[in-house]
């Protein structure tokens, strides 16, 4: 009779204890990012993020200017989903709204399965695939570029799109197709004007997830854009992304340096800009899909 | 509109279909790559000149690296989601918290490199090492962990708990003995998704656990680990033969194979459950 | 010397038997930056240590031992089509800083030059930068790539390359060699300033560790015949030599 008293306020211990863990790491990050950026917002050299170089080592100024890495980040990403939005829209209404169950069971776990792939493996196969055949394409001098990144990170992306965009489009209560069939409409004029609308905030949360992963994406960017720090939106050019930038070089720094720390603020940037998005997909996607 | 129906219907067949087939191309082109190895002579040996191309210590290593990472893990994950969902009540702050820790889920994992390397190997001084790593991808894991949990034991309907509490159940014994066995064939499910990203994972490892060449003769948790994506990212950037034929392939079997598995465990607790009701 | 350093070990442990070595990297930046944190023994650098890393060494009051283990001669490298055969050392200053963007300006066929670089924590770029670009920037239109065996890979998969590396100019790994050429440096209009061959460099070892025996042992057998081989064997010049 003792040991079941003692289980149920034992268990609700043990149990609230590993939350409050999870909680001490949530905090922690957000504080530890903050801290270790703390040195470079406090520098004078912060004022050079608006540079357009970045050059923090450098034997005459060093600049910390964000700007070509944010519009390598900004170009890579945007391109990506340029690609994968239509295509991953198009794929989620089929699956959604036109496939059989039998295709269904088919062709989902198989593109769910590319959202399972080690990013380095698809960098990989980019690295011996898509860049010569981006050179040869367009006939560039090199095939290290924005695109041929761009491209890999569509594909990584696709999955995320194709997903929630079919969920937020199964999720639709079926009352309001069978009126816009009864009405008259086409099945496509339907999901035109009826599905789609109506999964609207579905299909914002998958597209602000898809661009969310897609900018805080390290391993295929480093290995399939040149890694060339200028400023420059040009999809054919090298291109510097911030995530490249930490990976690569926070190697040579040293803690509590300026350059670590502009690191860190750096990493802090993307922290702030990836839970914002991921929040606001994840509300939205409260309130549509049973998440 | 109703002329045109029909060409777009298929466009959107054919793009659907077509993201589905450039996965399985994607596949065969690995593996055939590691088909070419298995037939030709130099396959796993140690490489010429001693470098390092032995394919052994990456994979022991991603393995023990997950395993152990799986011990902490899955714990906390699941406790965290227990208590969230049947021991924290119903209030708006369990809801942020939700929102909070699903969010955190989906961050990049060069963020939770940077925070492993910061605190587990220069704080606290652990260095490049097992244990850093194994620190750090418990951090990123955990909150997947709790999320699919925590859906897992949402998606069991009340009805369980009120009978179990109606016969005198403490809420323990309830999750105990009533929910956990059914939510417990999903969570399973995404923690073997939630396995397949930590041994895909390659910047967090980089920043906190894996060198280029580890020629440990013992193995101790202080010590560095190779780690199989971590290989084949350091194999295209030196002169490694083997990264296509092995590395390659070997990282994406094991990929697919975790992935058939938690597709299977899905497919046949779902059966069980239509068959129960 | 990524590659150097890991021959080196993995012979070192064969012959001490009871040290593990393990070696990572890429770039002198990184080994210099590791020491100071802590998280490395040794590292190896294929430049000088600055004066900013001294200090921080200094603040930390660690000494540090500097080893030459080898010499080493920096090459400038073109693709093997590329019809351009020497330069002068303006010019090769004015293409890494992207003053001179076509080949066709230097006597080549009209064709884009591609800047192949190493990133930030190499010490060979650092190098060459102090040596033939006076400390003026890399022009931003550089590729970063971590090692040179990537720098030698991508020069020989593209017409328009130019980038440079250290050790045998035309060996991408020991059995493999790759279409690209070391380019003559001509010593036309060498300003005065400059030494005189630019290219040639040290390759060192640097340590905050003087009292270890698997250390001392490491150094010694580096220094010795056996280490010494394997440094030629890498394209590299012995410095008993």
């Amino acid at each position: 009779m003792n040991g079941r008293e003692y289980s149920e306020p034992l268990a609700k211990l043990t149990f609230g204890i590993f939350a409050g863990l999870v909680g001490l790491m949530i905090t922690a990050m957000l504080v530890l990012f903050v801290k270790e950026s703390l040195p470079f917002l406090t520098d004078s050299a912060v004022f050079s993020l608006f540079d357009k170089h970045w050059t923090p080592i450098s034997t005459q100024f060093s600049y910390y200017g964000i700007l070509p890495l944010l519009a390598g980040s900004v170009l890579v990403t945007v391109t990506a989903l340029l690609i994968a939005i239509p295509l991953g829209l198009m794929a989620g209404v089929y699956l959604a709204e036109i496939a059989g169950t039998r295709e269904r069971e088919l062709l989902k776990p198989t593109i769910e399965l590319i959202a399972g792939l080690p990013t380095v493996l698809l960098g990989f196969a980019g690295f011996v695939l898509i860049v010569p055949l981006v050179k040869s394409l367009f006939g560039l001098s090199i095939g290290l570029t924005a695109l041929t990144g761009a491209v890999v990170l569509a594909f990584m992306v696709l999955p995320t799109i194709i997903t929630i965009s079919d969920e937020a489009l199964r999720a639709i209560p079926s009352s309001y197709k069978h009126a816009g069939l009864a009405l008259g409409g086409g099945r496509l004029q339907t999901i035109l004007k009826v599905s789609i609308p109506s999964a609207k905030r579905g299909i914002l949360a998958a597209i602000l997830l898809g661009f969310s992963r897609a900018i805080g994406e390290t391993v295929i960017v480093v290995l399939l854009t040149g890694n060339s720090a200028q400023l420059s939106l040009h999809p054919f050019l090298p291109v510097r992304t911030i995530t490249a930038t930490i990976f690569g070089e926070i190697g040579g720094t040293v803690v509590g340096t300026t350059h670590y720390s502009a690191l860190f603020t750096m990493g802090l940037i993307l922290f702030l800009l990836a839970l914002t998005c991921n929040t606001i997909a994840y509300r939205f996607l409260n309130r549509t899909v049973q998440l | 509109m109703t002329r045109y129906e029909p060409a777009i219907i298929l466009l959107l067949r054919a793009t659907t279909w077509g993201v589905a087939l450039l996965t399985i191309a994607f596949i065969i082109f690995v593996l055939l790559n590691g088909a070419n190895a298995l037939f030709s002579a130099s396959g796993y040996s140690s490489g010429t000149f001693g470098m390092p191309t032995d394919i052994l210590p990456p994979l022991l290593g991603s393995l023990l690296l997950t395993i152990t990472t799986l011990l902490f893990a899955l714990p906390i994950g699941i406790g965290t989601a227990i208590w969230l969902t049947e021991f924290a009540g119903q209030s708006r702050l369990i809801d942020y918290l939700r929102l909070v820790t699903i969010a955190f889920s989906a961050l990049p994992s060069i963020i939770y490199g940077l925070f492993g390397m910061a605190l587990f190997v220069l704080t606290l001084g652990g260095g490049i090492s097992f244990i850093s790593g194994v620190g750090t991808l418990t951090c990123l894991l955990i909150p997947t962990i709790v999320v699919i949990s925590d859906e897992a034991l949402r998606s069991v309907p009340q009805g369980y708990r009120t009978a179990s509490l109606a016969l005198g159940a403490t809420r323990w014994t309830t999750v105990r003995t009533a929910v956990l066995p059914i939510a417990l064939s999903s969570i399973v499910t995404g923690a073997i998704l939630g396995i397949g990203r930590i041994i895909g994972s390659a910047a967090p490892l980089m920043l906190t656990a894996t060198v280029f060449y580890s020629g440990t003769i013992s193995f101790s948790p202080f010590n560095p680990v190779a780690a199989l994506p971590v290989h084949l990212f350091y194999a295209m950037g030196a002169s490694d033969p083997i990264a296509p034929s092995v590395t390659a392939p070997l990282l994406l079997v094991l990929t697919l194979v975790l992935y058939l598995v938690a597709f299977g465990v899905r497919r046949i607790s779902s059966r069980r459950i239509t068959a129960n009701e | 010397m990524l590659m150097l350093v890991t021959q080196l070990g993995i012979a070192y442990m064969d012959k001490a038997q009871n040290v593990s070595v393990s070696v990572t990297g890429t770039g002198s930046g990184v080994g210099f930056s590791a020491l100071t944190n802590g998280t490395a023994d040794v590292c190896a650098s294929s430049r000088d240590i600055t004066e900013s890393e001294n200090l921080l060494f200094k603040e930390q009051s660690v000494t540090v031992r500097k080893i030459v283990i080898a010499y080493d001669r920096l090459h400038i490298l073109v693709n093997s089509r590329n019809k351009v055969d020497s330069l002068t050392s303006q010019q090769v200053r004015d293409i890494f800083t992207g003053r001179i963007v076509n080949w066709k300006e230097v006597g080549g066929e009209d064709l884009p030059i591609v800047l192949v670089g190493r990133d930030l924590n190499s010490g060979t770029a650092s190098y060459l930068q102090s040596h033939f670009l006076r400390g003026e920037d890399y022009s931003p239109m550089t590729l970063q790539l971590p090692t040179s065996y990537l720098v030698k890979r991508v020069i020989g998969e593209n017409e328009g390359a130019i980038g440079y590396a250290g050790g045998n100019p035309k060996e991408l790994t020991p059995l493999k060699e790759v279409a690209i050429r070391a380019v003559q440096l001509s010593a036309v209009q060498s300003p005065p300033d400059l030494p005189p061959d630019p290219l040639s460099r040290l390759l060192y070892l640097f340590t905050t560790d003087t009292q270890s025996p698997a250390i001392s042992g490491l150094l010694s057998f580096i220094l010795s015949e056996e280490g010494q081989t394997i440094i030629r064997e890498n394209g590299f010049v012995g410095v008993n030599q």
